[in-house]
């Protein structure tokens, strides 16, 4: 596989992608994985899904690579494909009649990072239990350090009601963990 | 118990998401307001729970997978591309001969045609089938009948 710098841009790999260059768009999926699969986690809850919904991302991402416009960049633009994908995959658990909880055993190395196990699953089950769109806008600003702007621009809303959401969300979620917090 | 009209934006403030009077102008509530200071804490340690708890990495089986499934997605992409190019091949094939087709019975159609010379003013009288000019039954008449000095 080709090597790209890490000068490359985003920008680059995806107008090289879309000129048929494979390596480019592999090399955009080793920059972007983690980071959406970590969203995926956050918003779906299991790992074996958020896998799926990851490939969907990809998949959707190679498919539409003619319709970036680069007014977002391309972090935002596979946030959305993202977001997007996970909500999709929701409609569909919920089409099916499931409607699983979004909390899963952690691993160790979670637990120990959260500073002990109950912690740990406690973080996870609290954001398991709170709304979509409440666990997206608190997802997209804690865990992906968007900004506002970012955050409105993926969830397609506008920015008063990022911050009101996250207002909630936080609310809520201080609720849920108050015996963690101050 | 009232809540202080600054508690909404302590959130924006936590996340650097107001402007600079007016973060100068939250900075001096919080000397002052001890419920904002509580809730700005509150945030603060709220962040550092949800970053240190989530940390779920892409093993490197499953960025193989996903590399797999990205090179079997471009397969069908490619696939995709060469159905169509095919289908509109056919589809020109068909229009093409068909075309040719049509061009052909034409042109047979238009040999099969008794010509007249372009000398002879050829008008029938469809209803009764006589000529109507004389040069034209004439010409057509039998030619072992015919000979040069009757001609008109």
């Amino acid at each position: 596989m080709v090597q790209f710098s890490p000068e490359a841009d985003d920008i680059e790999l995806l107008h090289r992608a879309d000129g048929g260059d494979s390596a480019a768009f592999h090399a955009l999926v080793d920059r972007h994985a983690q980071r959406l699969y970590r969203l995926a986690v956050s918003l779906i809850g299991n790992a074996a899904d958020a896998e799926d919904v990851l490939q969907e991302t990809f998949i959707g991402a190679f498919r539409g690579l003619r319709s970036f416009e680069a007014r977002s960049s391309v972090k935002t633009w596979l946030t959305r494909i993202l977001v997007t994908q996970a909500a999709q995959w929701r409609r569909n658990q919920l089409g099916r009649g499931k409607q699983r909880r979004v909390a899963e055993p952690m691993n160790d190395s979670i637990a120990a990072a959260a500073g002990s196990p109950d912690a740990a699953m406690d973080v996870q089950a609290a954001l398991g239990r709170l709304s979509p769109e409440h666990r997206e806008v608190l997802a997209l600003r804690e865990f992906e350090r968007m900004s506002y702007e970012e955050i409105a621009e993926v969830l397609d809303v506008p920015r008063g009601t990022v911050e009101s959401r996250l207002h909630r969300a936080r609310s809520e979620m201080r609720e849920k963990l108050k015996d963690y917090l101050p | 118990m009232a809540v202080c009209p600054f508690n909404e934006q302590i959130s924006a403030f936590h996340d650097g998401e107001v402007d600079h009077a007016r973060r100068a102008e939250i900075e001096q509530h919080l000397r002052d307001c001890l419920s904002c200071a509580a809730e700005l804490d509150r945030l603060q340690a709220m962040s550092r729970l949800l970053m240190a708890a989530p940390a779920a990495r892409l093993s490197q089986i499953g960025l193989h997978r996903l590399h797999r499934r990205m090179d079997q997605a471009m397969e069908e992409g490619l696939l995709r591309f060469v159905r169509v190019f095919n289908a509109v091949a056919a589809c020109v094939l068909v229009a093409g001969s068909a075309w040719l087709l049509m061009q052909t019975r034409e042109v047979r159609t238009v040999e099969t045609t008794p010509a007249a010379p372009p000398w002879v003013d050829v008008a029938s009288d469809s209803s009764t089938g006589a000529y109507s000019t004389p040069a034209a039954a004439w010409y057509l008449a039998d030619d072992t009948s015919r000979t040069t000095d009757e001609a008109p």
